[in-house]
């Protein structure tokens, strides 16, 4: 019955996103009104045949329907509720599905916000949009069917979802974070070839562009970050990022999606570089199905390799077409998004916005080249090597450190024109600052010229930000003459998406310090402990007290118990463990950290010796770490507050016809 | 791309060639690594001179050296009892090593394992019966360092004069069907080496 | 460790001995380790494959420092993606007492990489090898960001030039776009002069 129902669904979004997007392409060309109605409904109709096409399953997978292929495939009556419900996407199958229901709901919501407006261009979007889910809906009916109608496996074949996700409860989150920020992607390349489509990009469609890639541009954020915690919470190497190949395939599309974001800015202030910024989105939506097609295609040499399948062929056709299909609409078509205003001085915010781009890119085809070198080196040498850490950081760093140094400039010049004394005038406070403050780093035993480097620009470009969110309150103070609340609140509500922007700034420097940091001046120990010994590393004491072994319902966990003092001091004990579960030939383990504002204490659990007498340690001293996180949490904060939709406000005589939901900047 | 010339030119020739010339590479490039394996990591020593080492054996403590093999082609099988498949093709080679011990030296290093386990292990397996072929231990895994064992169960075939000629990662599984039974794909490559 | 088919795994579990399918076990080292002297001894084929040492011999803190540091370029085999330095697995700390004693008997780091590149090949480096082919790692970035610099040099100039070509189209009353010096929403356009005195007063005092 579940499965019937969910492949009938499946069907209802295939064939009204078929015929959704050809009529959608036919309504754009013609401007019939009746034509852009129905591709409206068709889309609506996708949209909720996928999102209850969801719901069927995970009544499924709750109900333990084992005649439905997926839930035969993850489900377990042994799991735990929640594991029960994050198993949608805990596997192949599912996680196309769950991609659908997240194309749903955006879609649904571009429905929503463009009723009655920019019809012009909804018409060609939606039947982008309705394109791309054509081929999701396609597998997700065909080659990635979860719904199939089986004969139930034997139960004790019932193991539940991969080990993995029920290690810990990060690997709950990040997936849809991750994808609310991939499949959100979807939206903003679908504009973008509505604009070249159209052959017109106006400052009303580009303001509605950028804020349709800031909502997944913060959901990709928060999903990067969330799996570099999970890496440092949950593989017990102590630290929290590899360059592994699936990485670098999240990182790809939030590189370009930053420099998007920045380009907008400079279209919407000058109206140049359209077609480049259009460029930029079909890039970031082809780097999330090459992300996909790297992830899913067992190609690439990675961690998440227990995600294989035969699915990779079909992606990558995918990806040829989107790719070919990109390059020929905008060599053809970019002529028509034509330039409309003048670029400033070489010293001025303009140029900065140009030369940020220009990192941006730089960066993104470091990380993909280095990604993809091992692929080329087979093909043409028939080599198998390997391009890890090493290399990235070699090339990331530098690269890195002057984008931030950049994030300083860029906000400190004025628009349009700026001498050379100018721009001294206006740097010279917070280079001043800065060079001071990282002096007495320097003297306070920070001799590695890297993060001292790191942590120059960085606070550079953080007082750079500051100054700029408290010289307006300043003149809101003067002029209209009030308290400071009032004015910030004044300035705050007035300016909000530039406050957001500098808020991320902030962000980024907070936690791009505490990279450089943690990453630099990380100490390491290692011991094999009786009971009653102590590992000393750095102010910390470890003595290892006993160890237990407890059985929960889907594995067995060995735990080990160390008292932690500081200085002779007790302050607290910490239990890192290891985790068997059935069909798992290792343990997987799980770290102990105690984190405090200036350091994490971080306890892996290598071994236990026979009945519990020994344990063999490895604790690490990580400087700063807690930063990264509230620096990364920072950010997401910033770009919520950039995203957030502005009061109304009364549309002023001779302006282009606005969304009137669109406000402050 | 932003240095178009100014409107109305019509097809931009530039752009069209930096993109496929961007494009293309990486489709091709992505579409050759569908035809290959990322894990399986070849045979790096292949007609090499097999590495040199000298282990004790499980039984007696007594040093096996590769000096020890020379004249006779040999089989070196990298395995552990707590590997998923090792024991399933211990009977195999066993069976093997029976058919071939006077012709082809067959020898058995345990990664990462203990003696007690190991003898444990064996006389359950083999039911009470000797083995077929040594087990030598590996100290501190530097035989596996030195052959460039990924994991285990991985086997090396050396010829009469000590190189290796081939390598197969992963166990040799008894099937049914002769195009997948490990038993004829062995017996297939010692006849390679005599 | 080595991804079997779930059929193949099932089978050898029903037919190992039900000791490590079921019941807790013990997460013990697994292997010999050998004595403390047998770990710091090079293996048999050392010799054989890199020849005798090239340098003196190390030890203390130039030895831990110079073993961390190759360490952390050569991959454990056994893991994803980590390094010998990073990973806790027994196959990594086993290879890291060998970098450990190649490095004290006197071998060069290329020595040691070559080392064990000779048996797993290149792959067991983490970056690879800078010379012949693999130099289009860096090359082919480095001229993406060189053509890639020339183009927004071109497009600064190329687009700047539109206004010095004509200067009369000031930068204030550009009808589609903001006012260059509006920071804000425009209903506070009469914010502006006090912007403006507000930034020369900051600057006059020395920024």
């Amino acid at each position: 019955m579940n499965s019937l129902l969910g492949h009938g669904l499946i069907l209802l979004a295939l064939s009204s996103a078929t015929i959704g997007s050809i009529l959608g392409f036919a309504a754009g060309r013609s401007g019939s009104k009746q034509g852009l109605q129905w591709t409206r409904r068709l889309a609506g109709t996708f949209a909720i045949s996928l999102i209850a096409a969801n719901v069927v399953m995970e009544y499924a997978l709750l109900t333990h329907d084992f005649t439905v292929k997926y839930v035969d495939q993850v489900g377990s009556t042994a799991s735990p509720t929640y594991i029960t419900i994050v198993s949608l996407w805990s596997s192949l199958e599912g996680s196309i599905l769950f991609w659908g229901f997240i194309l749903g709901v955006y879609l649904l919501g571009f429905l929503v916000s463009t009723r009655g407006k920019h019809e012009e261009m909804t018409g060609y979007t939606l039947a982008t949009v309705l394109a791309v889910g054509t081929f999701f809906a396609f597998l997700i009916a065909g080659p990635a069917d979860p719904f199939g109608a089986v004969q139930p496996r034997p139960d004790s074949m019932h193991t539940g979802p991969n080990p993995l996700l029920q290690n810990h409860w990060l690997m709950i989150i990040h997936p849809p974070a991750l994808y609310l920020g991939y499949v959100g992607m979807t939206i903003p390349f679908g504009m973008g070839i509505a604009a070249l489509l159209r052959g017109h990009l106006g400052p009303s469609w580009m303001g509605a562009t950028r804020r349709w890639m800031l909502i997944p541009f913060g959901f990709l954020t928060a999903g990067v970050v969330l799996g570099g915690w999970w890496a440092y919470e949950v593989l017990g190497w102590g630290g929290y990022w590899a360059w592994d190949p699936v990485e670098n395939a999240s990182f790809l599309p939030w590189l370009t999606a930053a420099a998007f974001l920045h380009a907008a800015m400079l279209e919407e202030r000058r109206g140049l570089l359209k077609a480049w910024t259009v460029v930029l989105l079909l890039i970031t939506f082809s780097l999330t199905i090459l992300g996909t097609f790297m992830t899913r295609s067992g190609v690439f040499n990675s961690v998440h390799s227990f995600t294989q399948s035969a699915i990779g062929p079909t992606f990558l056709v995918f990806l040829a077409v989107i790719l070919v299909i990109s390059v020929l609409l905008v060599g053809l078509r970019m002529h028509l998004l034509v330039d409309e205003g003048e670029l400033g001085s070489p010293l001025s915010r303009d140029a900065a916005f140009i030369v940020n781009n220009l990192l941006f890119a730089g960066f993104t085809f470091v990380v993909l080249v280095g990604t993809v070198f091992p692929l080329l080196a087979e093909a043409i040498k028939d080599v198998k090597l390997s391009v890890g850490a090493p290399f990235f950081n070699q090339l990331s760093v530098p690269i890195g450190v002057f984008i931030v140094f950049l994030m300083g400039v860029g906000p400190s010049l004025p628009w349009g024109r700026a001498t050379s004394g100018e721009v001294f005038r206006l740097l010279r406070l917070p280079l001043g600052i800065s060079a001071v403050l990282t002096l007495v780093a320097a003297a306070l035993g920070m001799h590695r010229f890297w993060p001292l480097v790191t942590l120059f620009v960085a606070l550079f470009a953080a007082i750079v930000a500051l100054r700029d969110m408290v010289t307006p309150v300043q003149a809101l103070m003067r002029r209209r003459s009030l308290s400071i609340p009032a004015a910030a609140v004044l300035a705050f509500q007035r300016g909000h998406r530039r406050y957001g922007g500098q808020i991320v700034h902030l962000g980024v420097a907070l936690a791009v310090v505490s990279i450089a940091i943690s990453s630099s001046y990380q100490t390491i120990g290692e011991a094999s402990l009786k009971q009653g010994e102590v590992l000393t590393i750095n102010e910390y004491q470890l003595r290892f007290e006993d160890s237990r072994n407890f059985r929960e319902p889907h594995r067995d966990v060995l735990e080990a118990r160390f008292t932690v003092l500081k200085d002779g001091q007790e302050i607290g004990s910490l239990g890192p463990r290891l985790n068997r579960y059935s069909g798992q030939m290792n343990p997987i383990g799980t770290p102990a950290v105690l984190s405090t504002a200036k350091e994490d204490l971080y306890l892996s659990l290598m071994s236990v010796g026979k009945g519990g007498a020994s344990a063999g340690l490895r604790a690490f001293v990580n400087p700063m770490v807690s930063w990264l996180w509230v620096g990364s949490t920072i950010m997401v904060i910033g770009i919520i507050i950039a995203a957030w939709p502005a009061r109304r406000r009364r549309v002023e005589p001779g302006e282009a016809q606005d969304d009137p939901t669109e406000g402050g900047e | 791309m932003t240095t178009k010339p100014s409107q109305g030119a019509g097809v931009s020739w530039p752009t069209l060639f930096v993109g496929m010339s961007l494009v293309l590479p990486l489709l091709g490039i992505l579409l050759s690594g569908l035809f290959h394996d990322p894990h399986d990591l070849g045979n790096p020593l292949e007609d090499k001179a097999a590495p040199r080492f000298a282990l004790p054996v499980l039984d007696d403590g007594k040093l096996l050296s590769l000096e020890d093999l020379n004249g006779k082609p040999a089989v070196i099988n990298f395995w552990a009892t707590w590997c998923q498949s090792c024991p399933m093709e211990h009977p195999v080679l066993e069976e093997a090593a029976r058919e071939y011990g006077d012709r082809v030296q067959f020898v058995g290093i345990a990664y990462e394992d203990k003696k007690e386990r190991l003898s444990a292990w064996l006389r359950q397996a083999n039911r009470g019966r000797p083995s077929a072929y040594p087990t030598l231990i590996d100290i501190g895994g530097k035989a596996a360092v030195a052959y460039g064992v990924y994991g285990v169960p991985e086997t090396y075939f050396l010829d009469a004069t000590g190189t290796i000629r081939a390598k197969k990662t992963g166990p040799f599984l008894p099937y049914v069907d002769p195009a997948s039974d490990g038993r004829l794909e062995l017996r297939r490559i010692i006849e390679g080496l005599l | 460790m080595r991804q079997q088919t779930p059929a193949i795994a099932l089978i050898g579990l029903l037919l190992v001995p039900s000791a490590f399918a079921q019941t807790p076990r013990w997460a013990d080292d697994r292997g010999e380790g050998g004595s403390e002297q047998q770990l710091r001894e090079l293996g048999d084929n050392v010799i054989d494959t890199i020849g005798p040492a090239s340098g003196p011999a190390l030890s203390g803190e130039a030895l831990a420092a110079r073993t961390e540091a190759l360490a952390s370029e050569i991959r454990c085999p056994v893991c994803q993606g980590q390094s010998v330095q990073a990973s806790t697995a027994e196959a990594a700390r086993n290879m890291k007492s060998q970098i450990e004693a190649l490095v004290a008997a006197g071998y060069s780091d290329d020595e040691v990489l070559r080392y064990f590149e000779a048996s797993y090949g290149e792959f067991i480096r983490m970056m690879p090898r800078a010379e012949g082919f693999n130099l289009l790692v860096w090359l082919i970035p480095g001229l993406a960001m060189l053509l890639g610099a020339l183009a927004t040099w071109q497009a600064i100039t190329r687009l700047g030039s539109r206004r010095r070509r004509q200067p009369a189209a000031a930068d204030s009353t550009a009808p589609k776009h903001r006012d260059p010096a509006e920071e804000f929403n425009e209903e506070d356009r009469e914010l502006l002069p006090w912007l403006e005195q507000v930034r020369k007063e900051l600057e006059a005092e020395g920024g």
